[in-house]
């Protein structure tokens, strides 16, 4: 218990969660700060670009590669089923439509890069290594939860009200293979890979060197949009807020199980953990609001870029890692 | 005398998601051109909003197009369509053009 707490202090004094307080504070009380809409984007793919590369190119080492297919396997499988547990708990739980359920499970099954990169570099800080192929296992994840939503909502809709628009989908289809995230990960993964070491050497300066630097500039543009989002909607019921709260702890601890069932090492396994807890904020928004135009955007927005990404943040990695440590410690230690 | 026609100028103010679905409406109408420009914000029937530096889920767009009458009959129809599942306001109003050959 007590080293819990002491990770979770570290997490909380490190820059980059320091910079995101600052941003959440600074929206809250209405302060003027603001990044620039291309500045944050930029950030946005350099973060993704330094770690899909710096994965691609310790594939190239032939790092270890044994567990991947099995964490690619069942990230797939976790991204495609949380939204079902999530769907039952909305509906028994809260007033919302099915479209608007449906929507709100589609974000918490697919999952946030940002939350991600933020739990990479809490790893760097606490010195615990992870499987470079992870990476891979985040663009995999991004999409199952959109078509299991959409499922969801298409089953659960009655009579032509409410479902997946048949004009939309064509459109959708670009949507979810071909979202910026997903192409700058993958891409900067096969480019990290082809060119390994002799890559990485000649990008390091500009893709590891500034790293936590620009992950700190980046949440402190996060803690101001997520305050603004908070700020900005109408106050949710409780039962959507404290959904907002549990849901990720369920995915965090179907995460762990996944992660024991293909034995993974303690950093991957807090990796996988957070991956399933996570909520996507910016892929599934985009893809709910084409194919069910009918649900509530105000609530999943809220729900998963104002609570549930600052809950994962400050709390939620440092008690995933401290579960995963937990559960990976060797018997009798 | 400069001659000048009359044509039809429509104005779409709609969320950013759906704007693919609009394109395809003018398209298929015979739109000769469009014209988009960003909106930073405002408030509609539910509440104000900002311009969402992250998301483009939560912005809107104004597409500009200057057609013929009939053509706007088409587009007016269909656009009503789609204001049914996605927010937005359109409006129509008459201009005049000094090139009528291009719309």
């Amino acid at each position: 218990m007590g080293e819990l707490l002491s990770v979770a202090g570290d997490n909380l004094l490190s820059p980059p969660i320091l910079f995101f307080v600052l941003g959440m504070a600074a929206g809250l009380l209405r302060s003027d700060l603001t990044i620039p809409e291309a500045v944050g984007k930029t950030l946005a793919l350099y973060l993704m670009m330094a770690i899909g590369f710096k994965g691609g190119s310790a594939m190239a080492n032939g790092e270890a590669a044994a567990g991947m297919i099995g964490a690619m396997l069942v990230g797939i499988l976790l991204s495609f089923c949380i939204p079902v547990i999530g769907f039952a708990l909305l509906r028994a739980t809260t007033r919302f439509d099915s479209d608007t359920a449906a929507a709100v499970s589609a974000h918490y099954g697919s999952v946030s890069v940002v939350t991600f990169v933020t739990a990479v570099s809490f790893l760097g800080t606490q010195n615990v290594a992870y499987d470079e192929y992870m990476v891979a296992v985040v663009a995999l994840m991004e999409t199952p939860a959109i078509v299991s939503g959409l499922l969801l909502a298409h089953l659960s809709a009655r009579r032509g009200a409410g479902g997946v628009s048949q004009r939309a989908m064509s459109h959708l289809v670009r949507e979810i293979l071909l979202n910026s995230s997903v192409v700058v990960l993958v891409g900067s993964f096969v480019i990290g890979w082809l060119t390994g070491d002799r890559g990485m050497e000649r990008v390091a300066p500009f893709l590891v060197a500034p790293f936590t630097g620009i992950l700190c500039l980046f949440l402190l543009d996060m803690g101001l949009v997520a305050a603004r989002q908070l700020t900005g909607s109408k106050v949710l019921a409780a039962g959507p807020l404290v959904f907002a709260i549990y849901m990720p702890l369920i995915g965090a601890g179907l995460g762990l199980g996944a992660a024991m069932l293909v034995g993974l090492d303690t950093g991957s396994t807090a990796l996988l953990a957070v991956l399933a807890a996570s909520a996507s904020y910016i892929a599934v928004p985009a893809a709910m609001r084409i194919a069910l135009p009918k649900a509530n955007a105000a609530v999943y927005l809220t729900l998963s870029l104002a609570v549930t990404f600052p809950f994962n943040v400050l709390v939620g990695i440092p008690l995933y890692f401290a579960a995963a440590q937990w559960l990976t410690a060797p018997a009798g230690s | 005398m400069v001659e000048l026609h009359k044509r039809k100028k429509i104005e779409v103010i709609i969320e950013t998601p759906a704007r693919p679905l609009l394109i395809d409406v003018l398209n298929r109408a015979g739109s000769p051109g469009y014209t988009m420009i960003p909106a930073i914000g405002g408030r509609g029937l539910r509440s104000a909003w900002d311009r969402n530096q992250l998301m483009d889920a939560a912005n809107q767009v104004i597409i500009v197009t200057i057609v013929s009458a009939e053509a706007a009959e088409t587009i007016m129809a269909e656009v009503g369509k789609l204001l049914e599942d996605y927010r937005g306001v359109v409006t129509v109003s008459d201009v005049e053009v000094l090139r009528g050959g291009r719309f």
